[in-house]
């Protein structure tokens, strides 16, 4: 009964989920032509993708269940497949921790349910047992019971893998194939026909109760009457996109949508229903906050959520579960979110959503009987059903896998396909953020785009994104990439990386970029695309071309053994390149700028506005222009820049025994190998990363259309692609304000500005400028709360938010249709290279803590620009670059016991010290050199002020040298008067040393304060107070 | 009888402080009456804003020969007014590299005197697109 144009095959899973996933690795193993049809644009689109990743010990189900049975026989499995297959899995074991008696009881109650469903090893600790495995477990927790082989894993991971493993031995995946029809043609012609003999199978009527055979036995079952039966049915699936594909057995693994798949052709009819479980992911930090999957034992008031680890470092806090109706909608709700941080501050009392990096949802498919629906359905052979898999249906998949490819192989009478592999290719392969620097140095050398880092916060590389571009299984979509090689999923979430990544995909799949979608089809990440893009793309066809990029600066060829350099800046935007030019006019010999762009600039090379040097050049430039200035005088002075270079860690001298000259040492990669740079002075000059949209705690769906302000920024500029066309900007931060104006200037639309503070963040000039200019609305106290649309985002909610508390105010939502929105919620000092030094930072102002030459706890480390602080205007960057690049040049000039500049050299920052290279350094210490090192002066914030830097004043200052205090006022204060007081040891509290006025103070306004060494002369402290003046 | 003036209002740009600033302008386009301002600064900005507010424009555009546009301003402050006329002027430019920084693209963007330059340098980037044939 073939009809013409049918794809004939002899197994079809309907579903790349888990479960078909699975199915598909074990079908593989016999002689059997199968395929997967999946409706979505990868696999693990549903169910799979967002939920808790536990890998279940077993104690849950109710013994004689299908979820017991496969749950416990799922678990067994893990190890092993984790093994074959490669994938991430933990074996980090679980708790269920019970505070009320009742709940002690019910531990006893699940203790019995593991011994039934035979869970091995669990046991009953006590309230003291429990703290002494997890200290931070809330201390009126009276005990728990401990199931040590429950474990973690990646779902996605796990589904990917078998799915990639089935593919390598021959499983054909077929992507954006919704089955919308399927017929059953019998054994003896007639469609839809049902053979009668079939044995009792699947549970949707509820006999499952006690009688956990009826799946899990059934593959012996199968009388040969049945097995002839099947190998005469033919089954013809017909999808949306008109395809036809034929089979002589299907499996219905279609998650969400078994019901449909199931009652197309079964009269046992199933109805699931979607239940939506809500998570919060918290940074890394956070990662190690429990050890252990921690449950709550069930009481009176449910179930509770779960804290757990997951095996990419985080940690996470979930589910709720409320029934709705829609099966594709994955929003997020506020109350949903807030009631699971409610509910884990039971186990977890420091619960908030501080470090909350993303929040999603999960849909789970539950059935009516409150059991797995596992086996061929009673009355259509050769239909196998994998329904109402909700939990723990990742665990059980395996072992669900295993028995109905079992069975298939039996009634379809196929034997063992030889040269079946059962480990997936690419297992055991590191991914490049988990290699020892011999293999990334080995990686390198065999493909240079090891060396080119993407993605920041996982140390995510341009080979690893290209190997998924090449790999067996297609990629349709951006989180294809993102659940593939872990790019996107760290702090930032895209903000930083995005349009590099955006670009290197285009490249290399050959796509121009807004062609690219972020999940669903439809989900288009861009708007448009620089025309060069589509001439590029007609020049190439039909030729051989190779892509390549071009790279502007050569890197320098470095040995392993390499002289040490006197200063390495690591970062080169404006502070950096300051740093390195300042470096060597204070006499340093050997400076090396390293810079993960290709270009040195940093973000100067997008901000294309003018509006820059007016204090250090003294004349309004473009950014472009004012980092060309500064990459001359670079250029002039002859300093080396290694580009394209990503700094993974810093080993300061004092911890490098290893090191002979007591360098600082810095791990680098770049297309040529892992390099190890020796210096005797590092600056950091890392630069700073938007704050996320993980950190707002918006709810909603998880469309495309969202972008940071600097990625919007870096599109426009420096890709000629268009992020959007109707545009809404959440916060009037200057990148915000400035990328309105920008987008007005392209075509877009900007809605509006809207602002959690009562006052603007932005530069005044900024607000009249880019707002007022062109009409477009600021929005003050008022915030985003829920974004909208399953693919593209197509509106925001926006609610009016209390002046004082900043939360929303309930009911004043309003819904704002756009199809983009923009976040500029301020910026964050990046200092993942310090923290490998061992670098100490501040709390409020994010970057190291320094002394005034900008040195930090670790001797030899310097910090400037806005790794350091945030700044308002480059000059102020650059500045702190000049400090802290000469006070590095005199640093190494020390270590190498030459003539060391004295120290009023340094230029103190706000002013550019426009000497020549410094030819003869006189040995001329400043008295205080031949003291016994004093003890630094503390500089105190006092109320009302955020942070100071410098944190401290070195002792040693000479009086002639100037000093910069920067900092930053909590609130807004109108003709405010600051006064720096000192103590001293011979005078009993705080006497004053300068008073100072400014016209306004506000928060979003860096203030600086001059002094000179000799101001602070005879003083142990300092403190510095802000009061209304009259 | 008395003629009324036209009276603007705007916000002060020189501090965080912003004042509200109140300018009347008579029917010469002359400055009549200022208030508002708290500063020497101040008033030199309501005093010109008043009377002919001008903007420096950057923008990008895309060039042939590199997938990174160029970018480009006015060499110095054009009539507010005349901001959109000058954009179309960059839109409607169709340029190749090699193109160096403080090119001048157009000696006279729109009529207004001003000339527009290229503030950075684009040589030609050597990489192709391809369709994965796949």
């Amino acid at each position: 009964m073939t009809e013409f144009g049918t794809q004939d095959f002899d197994v079809l899973i309907i579903g790349a989920g888990v479960a078909g996933c699975c199915t598909a690795r074990e079908l593989a193993r016999f002689d059997l032509r199968c395929a997967v049809l999946e409706a979505g644009n990868d696999i693990a689109c549903g169910a799979t993708r967002a939920n808790s990743g536990i890998v279940h010990a077993g104690f849950d189900p109710m013994p004689g269940s299908l979820k017991a049975h496969y749950n416990v026989a799922g678990s067994k499995l893990y190890p092993t497949w984790a093994e074959e297959l490669g994938f991430a899995y933990r074996n980090n074991g679980s708790l269920v921790v019970a505070f009320t008696t009742s709940e002690l009881a019910a531990l006893d109650e699940l203790a019995a349910h593991a011994a039934a469903n035979g869970v091995e090893g669990t046991r009953l600790l006590t309230a003291a047992e429990l703290r002494a495995l997890e200290p931070a477990v809330s201390p009126t927790a009276l005990g728990a019971l401990l199931a040590p082989t429950g474990a973690i894993c990646d779902p996605y991971g796990v589904a990917f893998a078998a799915a990639e493993n089935a593919a390598e031995n021959g499983v054909a995946f077929l992507f954006g194939e919704q089955v919308c029809g399927l017929k059953r043609y019998g054994a003896r012609g007639g469609s839809s026909d049902n053979c009668d003999d079939s044995g009792n199978h699947g549970s949707s009527s509820g006999n499952h109760g006690g009688s956990h055979g009826t799946g899990a036995h059934c593959n012996d079952d199968c009388s040969d009457a049945q097995a002839a039966c099947h190998g005469g049915s033919h089954f013809v699936a017909t999808t949306t996109s008109g395809s036809q594909y034929g089979a002589r057995a299907i499996v219905n693994a279609a998650g969400l949508f078994a019901d449909t798949i199931n009652n197309l052709l079964s009269a046992q009819t199933l109805d699931l229903t979607p239940v939506r479980g809500e998570y919060l992911v918290y940074d890394t930090p956070y990662g190690n906050t429990f050890s252990h999957t921690m449950f709550k034992a069930p009481g009176t008031l449910g179930k509770g959520v779960l804290i757990t680890p997951t095996v990419h470092g985080n940690l996470m806090v979930g589910p709720n579960a409320v029934p709705q109706e829609d099966k594709r909608d994955y929003s997020t709700s506020k109350d949903g979110l807030d009631f699971i941080v409610e509910a884990a501050r039971k186990t977890w009392p420091a619960a908030d959503t501080r470090g909350v990096i993303s929040n999603f949802a999960g849909l789970r498919a539950r059935g009516s009987s409150g059991d797995f629906v596992i086996g061929e359905a009673r009355d259509v052979p050769g239909f196998y059903n994998i329904a109402c898999f909700e939990s723990p249906g990742l665990t059980a998949a395996p072992a669900v896998a295993v028995a109905i490819a079992s069975q298939l192989a039996k009634v379809l009478g196929a034997g063992e396909r030889a040269g079946f592999n059962p480990v997936r290719a690419r297992a055991g392969a590191p991914r490049f953020s988990q290699m020892s620097d011999e293999q990334r140095a080995a990686a390198i050398a065999a493909d240079r785009r090891f060396g080119h880092v993407l993605c920041r916060c996982c140390n995510v590389t341009e080979a690893e994104v290209l190997q998924e571009l090449r790999g067996v299984l297609p990629v349709h979509s951006l989180d294809a990439i993102k659940w593939r090689t872990g790019a996107m999923m760290g702090r930032c979430h895209a903000g930083f990386c995005l349009p590099e990544l955006v670009r290197s995909i285009a490249e290399q799949a050959g796509l121009l970029p807004h062609e690219l979608d972020k999940r669903l089809p439809g989900s288009r990440v861009l708007a448009d695309s620089n025309p060069e893009y589509a001439r590029r793309l007609q020049a190439a066809s039909g030729c051989n071309a190779k892509a390549g990029i071009a790279s502007p600066m050569s890197p320098l060829p470095l040995s392993k053994s390499a002289r040490p350099y006197d200063v390495v800046v690591v970062g080169g935007g404006a502070a950096g390149i300051a740093a390195a030019t300042a470096a060597r006019q204070a006499g340093a010999g050997r400076v090396l700028l390293v810079d993960r762009e290709e270009r040195p600039g940093g973000i100067l090379k997008q901000c294309v506005h003018n509006g820059f040097g007016l204090h250090r050049f003294k004349i309004e430039l473009t950014g472009p222009e004012y980092a060309q200035q500064e990459l001359d005088a670079l250029e002039a002075l002859d300093i080396s820049v290694q580009s394209s270079t990503t700094v993974l860690s810093l080993d300061p001298a004092v911890s490098a025994g290893t090191d002979p000259g007591g360098c600082h040492r810095l791990t680098a990669v770049n297309g040529s190998g892992l390099l190890t740079l020796r210096a005797r002075a590092v600056v950091l000059a890392t630069g700073s990363r938007e704050r996320g949209q993980g950190a707002l705690g918006m709810a909603g769906s998880r469309p495309s259309g969202v972008f940071s302000a600097g990625s919007a920024q870096n599109f426009i500029n420096l890709q000629g692609c268009l992020p959007g066309r109707r545009v809404l900007i959440l916060g009037s931060g200057d990148i915000g304000l400035i990328m309105a104006r920008r987008l007005v200037f392209q075509g877009a639309q900007v809605l509006g500005v809207y602002e959690l503070m009562p006052q603007p963040s932005g530069l005044r000039r900024n607000i009249v400028q880019c707002l007022n200019d062109y009409n477009i609305p600021l929005h003050l106290s008022h915030t985003v709360t829920r974004l909208e649309g399953a693919t593209r985002l197509e509106a925001v909610y926006v609610s009016q938010v209390d002046p004082l508390t900043l939360a929303p105010i309930p009911h004043t939502e309003r819904r704002v249709a756009c199809d983009t929105l923009l976040l500029s919620v301020g910026l964050l000092p990046e200092n993942e290279v310090a923290k490998t030094a061992g670098v100490t930072l501040d709390a409020a102002s994010g970057g190291p803590q320094v002394d005034n030459f900008l040195a930090t706890n670790v001797p030899g480390i310097f910090s400037c620009g806005n790794a350091l602080q945030v700044h308002d205007l480059v000059d102020h960057a650059s500045a702190e670059g000049d400090v802290a690049g000469a006070a590095a040049a005199r640093y190494a000039a020390e270590k190498d016991g030459l003539p060391q500049p004295p120290l009023a050299l340094i230029p103190g920052a706000g002013g550019r010290d426009n000497r020549p290279p410094a030819k003869t350094v006189a040995p001329s210490p400043c008295p205080a050199n031949l003291q016994v090192p004093l003890v630094p002066l503390p500089v105190l914030p006092s109320d009302g002020i955020r942070f100071i830097v410098p944190q401290r004043i070195d002792p040693q200052t000479p009086p002639e040298q100037s000093i910069t205090l920067s900092f930053r006022v909590t609130r807004s204060v109108k003709r405010p008067r600051f006064t720096l007081e000192g103590s001293s040891n011979t005078a009993p509290g705080f006497l004053p040393i300068k008073t100072m006025r400014s016209k306004v103070a506000i928060p979003a306004e860096m203030i600086q304060i001059k002094l000179r060494g000799s101001d602070l002369q005879g003083f142990t402290s300092l403190r510095l107070r802000i009061e209304q003046g009259g | 009888m008395q003629l009324a003036t036209e009276f603007k209002n705007f916000t002060c740009i020189c501090c965080p402080l912003g004042c509200e600033l109140e300018a009347a302008v008579n029917e010469k386009g002359e400055l009549e009456e200022l208030s508002g301002y708290l500063c020497a600064q101040g008033k030199s900005y309501a005093e010109e804003e008043s009377v002919a507010p001008r903007r420096m424009i950057c923008a990008v555009v895309c060039i042939e020969g590199s997938r990174e546009p160029l970018s480009v301003k006015t060499a110095s402050p054009v009539p507010k007014e005349r901001i959109p006329a000058v954009l179309s002027a960059i839109r409607a430019l169709a340029l190749k590299t090699p193109i160096k920084a403080g090119a001048v693209l157009l000696a006279d963007v729109d009529g207004t005197g001003v000339s527009l330059l290229a503030t950075k340098t684009l040589q030609k980037d050597y990489w192709s697109l391809r369709r994965d044939t796949r």
